[in-house]
């Protein structure tokens, strides 16, 4: 509970202008989110795919809450996307390293050991240098691919955290979706 | 690699995000003409763009699924797992993997011994045990699941740890498929798939019988053998193996275990206690799919409106579900005409099947509210027997007096009840509820705690002659000294006395109740210490009928400790120090602190405010709370707002049959009659009486009280007739509700006295008043201001009636009573004074009847809230009084001023 009071004090400061409020709230989320996914990651059975936005949204009400003003949750979500983008890559690199280093034996309640993925049609790496990419062109449209697919949020949310009208996130989500898939398709 | 220009500029990329929207939602057909026409020679620039359009395909879900893929595929790498194939846990060999998950790996593993040889599987927990306090609480708790013994639960046959640390946990081998794959696969028709999931039922309530809640039932934890046997699997394991996890303070964890959308519950949503009623929640959901092929609720992919979906959003019924023509499949999802392929039938008749009885039934067990589900996996379990045997089902849609109904029907069938004892036992009801909250952590004190409650109500006292209208406190008190044998256990004792305790509250005994509580107070202290939650529960309910009995500064002790124990406990914005702030606004009401009060309330009101659909009864409450104290404050208007705030959250969130309802609906009308709104306040009250008779019964308090008042307003419009039918109603109401001689009936009595005293019906209106009068002398005291005014009453009519010197010392006394509470200018003293000066006429002291006379009429006509009826009699008695004194000129002026009904003061 404490916990959830700071974090909705710092949403609230940090909405009221203060930069300083995120620097120290996007750990507290960033944490959250690791010590979640350390502990869902493939808990579910096939077919009941455990959802990155599931595990936003457990995280946003552990740490604030449910009462909590739309446009601080917006923000939040924000964060929160962009946490779980660090997170997800990190496994995927951890999962890259182990591919080539040899597999770590075993697997204790600190690290989550991520086994070979059947050879999907895209890395998440890929997709993520890709981002990088469309970020240094154009920063908004990356940042709604990560807000979108990596928070899951809508486009109303995504209007109000880039403080855009939703018509916008609209289009720049199109083009950067198509972007991203253009930079993937083999030449 | 691609098509994309090597150079990026600012300016280029202007240019293609620009003509990339121009041609998104074009026709291929004509994309290439125009984009011919605005890149003119740039063929670079036209072939990106094409490229770029090509690549916009909404369906694609390449990132989504590269996320998936980092998510889903986090076991444990092959390597370490088929190391141990072949080795020993304990006395069984591992034979192979059979799956693996977040929380550890399963293997099949056989027992090898000389005499027979039997399959197992088992659950290697992926984390370590530390805390060696956890590992034996682990241990007790395992044994408790061991126990369960059904032929549709896999049995847990064992547990350990390995030489390492790692625990890991035998359970029988299930060679199956999970129920929804089985389902479809067999092609199960909607008939053949109800049974199969009452196997279900009947597991599930087995566990909860046994006080074991599973948390974790959906269909992959459902599997299903080759010969049709449904067997659960992994129950209670969730909560086996999340105390073992650092996040846990104890075997009680509330909250989340899996955020999935699909398998959330509102309780895990809001971080609430999860109970056998989260498993019929699941049971829901589960029903749900097997029937529909879908999930209950669409929540897609914001995380946001996800946990709104599920704490606000009522399901679509399973009919609608499987009618719609469009299905938005997602990712993973069956296609539409598969559904009902899978089922044996058509679309149309799927949905004819659905509707009705099974769209009640899933709903009932999806319902936001815990305690307002089926009350078992059984009851859930007999209601698919019924429509399937085509009887009438329990489940109905969502209403209020249904609930009601049926939970009197079920525990007290044959037992004509009195209607205070309905409410005593939809108090117990919730009480119940409460107990079955606390299931993991009571487990003896919530089964004996209803077996009890249920003795009580099945069996009516043999001794009792009256047997069929058996009262609600002669239940109470028979259960009141059954406890007192309870000694051994104090829990169990501890319990049942608040709830009895809180039950005499809830019927207006306060001595009783606070007996009841200060003990169960007292045992709680003893044996959970000062710190206990319940401690703090226990003084909040305490301090009620203190305050009632105006032990102000108990309560005031009790209540400030309550808070600051829920402050530390729960949060400042917990419902528990809104439920203390509530109940501290009522304490300051009741001293007079009405600034302060308003403020608590207001707190209370923001604070359940947040908490959404789950408190919305409470919210309401709060806004009620609020309206009273901003009456008495005189502030009609707000209290008015706060009481529609309040209707309109009870309609919305607990039906139009829920008892606040009418409550409110009173409430409502009487702000807007003394706000002088007659019209509106008369429809109102007839709004009120309507809705208390439907909700509450044709003898419910409510409907007389309401009836009494439209009686008064009525009189005050002058429709006699009218008025006098209201005004026997509300008598005959209250008599039947409270007996003869409480004081609500003597109220009656008089309001209708005074009607008939305005017709001329002068005896009737004497014997009401003098039997008013008895009443009133022996249930609130000779001295209390309802005595002053039968007096009054009395005196007027006895005046009349030619007796004017049996009137004066009646009137004497009402005096008395009114000056000691009333300053000079109060209209109720007026109103006696005027009646005095009515009599003393009579007497022929003119003078001293004239002066009463000038001195009050002022008071009376100025005032606001003394109906102008009032006004116009002690006009009608000046009239008299200069008529029998010879001043026909005084007369006339007073003649004059009834004509013109206007009541100017004196100068």
């Amino acid at each position: 509970m404490a916990c959830a009071r700071a974090v909705t004090t710092l949403l609230g400061q940090w909405r009221e202008g203060d930069e300083g409020a995120l620097v120290e709230l996007a750990p507290l989320v960033y944490e959250e989110l690791r010590a979640l996914a350390r502990r869902y990651m493939g808990s579910e059975g096939a077919g009941h795919t455990l959802q990155a936005t599931g595990l936003v949204n457990e995280a946003f009400i552990r740490l604030a809450g449910m009462d909590v003003p739309w446009s601080d949750r917006a923000h939040f979500y924000a964060v929160a996307a962009r946490s779980m983008r660090r997170i997800l890559v990190d496994h995927a690199k951890a999962r890259r390293r182990e591919k080539r280093g040899g597999a770590a034996r075993h697997a204790s309640l600190e690290t989550v050991v991520i086994p070979d993925a059947a050879a999907g049609p895209a890395d998440l790496l890929d997709i993520d240098e890709a981002l990088e990419r469309l970020a240094r062109i154009d920063a908004r449209k990356g940042e709604v691919i990560v807000l979108h697919y990596f928070g899951g949020m809508t486009y109303d949310e995504m209007a109000e955290a880039l403080d855009v009208s939703p018509a916008t996130v609209h289009r720049d989500l199109r083009l950067a979706k198509a972007w991203i898939l253009n930079e993937l398709r083999p030449a | 690699m691609n098509s994309a220009p090597p150079e990026l500029s600012p300016d280029r990329w202007a240019r293609v995000e620009q003509l990339f929207d121009a041609v998104a939602d074009m026709p291929v057909s004509e994309r290439a003409a125009y984009l011919r026409k605005a890149c003119g020679d740039d063929g670079e620039l036209r072939a990106y763009i094409e490229a770029l359009a090509r690549s916009d395909v909404a369906k694609n879900t390449v990132i989504e699924d590269a996320i998936h893929d980092v998510l889903d595929l986090a076991s444990p790498d092959a390597g370490s797992l088929t190391d141990i194939v072949g080795e020993r846990i304990g006395p069984y060999r591992i034979v192979s993997i059979i799956g693996s998950g977040g929380m550890g790996v399963v293997y099949l593993a056989e027992r090898a011994d000389e005499h027979f040889r039997q399959q197992v599987a088992i659950k290697v927990v992926r984390q370590r045990l530390i805390d060696p306090e956890i590992e034996a609480r682990l241990v007790g708790e395992r044994q408790i699941l061991a126990n369960l013994q059904h032929p549709n639960i896999a049995r847990l046959f064992d547990g350990g740890t390995t030489a390492d640390g790692t625990p890991y946990l035998v359970m029988e081998y299930i060679d199956g498929l999970p129920i929804d794959e089985y389902c479809d696969g067999r092609r199960l028709t909607v008939n053949e798939r109800l049974e199969l999931f009452r196997k279900i039922c009947s597991a599930v309530h087995y566990a909860h019988q046994n006080l074991v809640v599973h948390r974790d039932i959906k269909p992959t934890n459902i599997l299903v053998t080759a010969d049709g046997t449904p067997k659960l699997l992994d129950f209670g394991i969730a909560k086996l193996l999340d105390a073992g996890g650092a996040a846990t303070d104890g075997l009680t964890r509330v909250g989340a275990v899996m955020m999935t959308p699909e398998n959330a519950t509102p309780e895990q949503v809001q971080n609430g206690p999860i109970t056998t009623a989260t498993d019929i929640y699941a049971l829901g959901l589960l029903l749900y799919r097997l029937l529909t092929g879908q999930p209950a609720y669409r929540v897609g992919n914001s995380p946001s409106a996800m946990a709104q979906a599920i704490c606000e959003h009522v399901p679509e019924r399973p009919s609608t579900a499987v009618r719609r023509h469009s299905v938005e499949a997602a990712p993973g999802e069956m296609k539409p005409e598969l559904i009902w392929r899978y089922r044996g039938t058509t679309r149309e008749k799927l949905s004819r099947l659905l509707k009705g009885d099974l769209d009640n039934i899933v709903l009932l067990a999806l319902r936001k509210e815990p305690q307002r589900r089926y009350r078992s996996a059984h009851e859930l379990s007999e209601d698919l027997r019924l429509h399937l045997a085509s009887l009438p089902v329990l489940a109905q849609p969502d209403t209020w007096s249904y609930r009601t109904g049926k939970f009197i029907r079920r525990h007290v069938a044959g037992v004509a009840m009195s209607v205070a004892l309905v409410g005593l036992l939809v108090a117990f009801g919730v009480a119940m509820t409460v107990q079955n909250q606390r299931i993991a952590e009571e487990r003896d004190t919530a089964r004996q705690v209803s077996t009890f409650l249920e003795e009580i109500f099945m069996t009516p006292d043999p001794g009792n002659a009256r047997g069929l209208d058996i009262s609600a406190k002669e239940i109470l008190a028979k259960g009141a000294e059954r406890i007192s044998g309870l000694d051994s256990q104090p829990a169990v004792q501890a319990t049942l006395m608040e709830t009895i305790g809180r039950v005499y509250f809830n019927l207006g005994e306060y001595e009783p109740s606070i007996d009841m509580l200060e003990a169960s107070l007292r045992i709680r202290s003893n044996e959970l210490g000062e710190h206990h939650p319940l401690i703090a529960a226990t003084k909040n309910q305490l301090a009620l009928p203190l305050i009632r009995t105006a032990d102000y500064k108990r309560a005031g002790i009790l209540l400030q400790e309550a808070l600051e124990r829920n402050r530390s406990l729960y949060g400042d914005s917990s419902t528990e120090v809104a439920a203390s702030f509530y109940n501290l606004a009522e304490l300051h009401q009741a001293t007079g602190n009405l600034e302060e009060a308003a403020r608590l309330a207001r707190e209370s009101i923001d604070i359940y405010a947040a908490q959404g659909e789950l408190h919305a009864a409470e919210l309401a409450e709060g806004k009620s709370a609020l309206a009273r104290i901003l009456v008495v404050n005189n502030e009609l208007d707000q209290a008015e707002t706060l009481y529609r705030e309040a209707l309109a959250l009870v309609r919305t969130h607990l039906g139009h049959d829920h008892p606040l309802n009418a409550y409110y609906l009173q409430n409502l009308a009487v702000v807007l009659n003394s706000k002088g709104d007659i019209v509106t306040a008369e429809a109102m009250f007839r709004d009120a009486i309507a809705a208390a008779r439907n909700i509450l019964g044709d003898d419910h308090d409510l409907v007389g009280s309401s009836l009494v008042m439209l009686g008064t307003l009525l009189h005050n419009k002058g429709e006699h007739a009218a008025a006098e039918r209201a005004l026997r109603e509300a008598l005959a109401v209250h008599t039947n509700a409270r007996g003869p001689d409480h004081p609500f009936v003597a109220y009656d009595m008089t309001s209708l006295a005074m009607l008939l005293q305005d017709e001329g019906l002068l005896e009737e209106a004497e014997s009401l008043l003098k039997g008013a009068l008895r009443i009133y002398e022996a249930s609130v005291g000779p001295d209390h201001q309802y005595v002053a005014s039968t007096l009054t009453e009395l005196g007027v009519v006895l005046t009349d009636r030619n007796l004017p010197q049996d009137a004066e010392p009646l009137l004497l006394r009402a005096l008395e009573i009114r000056r000691r509470d009333f300053p000079d200018t109060h209209p109720l003293l007026a109103a006696t004074n005027l009646a005095y000066s009515h009599a003393l006429a009579r007497l022929g002291r003119y003078d001293e009847a004239e002066r009463l006379l000038l001195d009050n009429v002022p008071t009376l006509a100025g005032s606001a809230t003394a109906p102008d009826r009032r006004a116009r009699r002690a006009m009608q008695w000046a009239v008299s009084l200069y008529e029998d004194w010879e001043k026909p000129e005084e007369a006339d002026l007073y003649r004059h001023r009834i004509q013109v009904q206007k009541v100017e003061p004196f100068d």
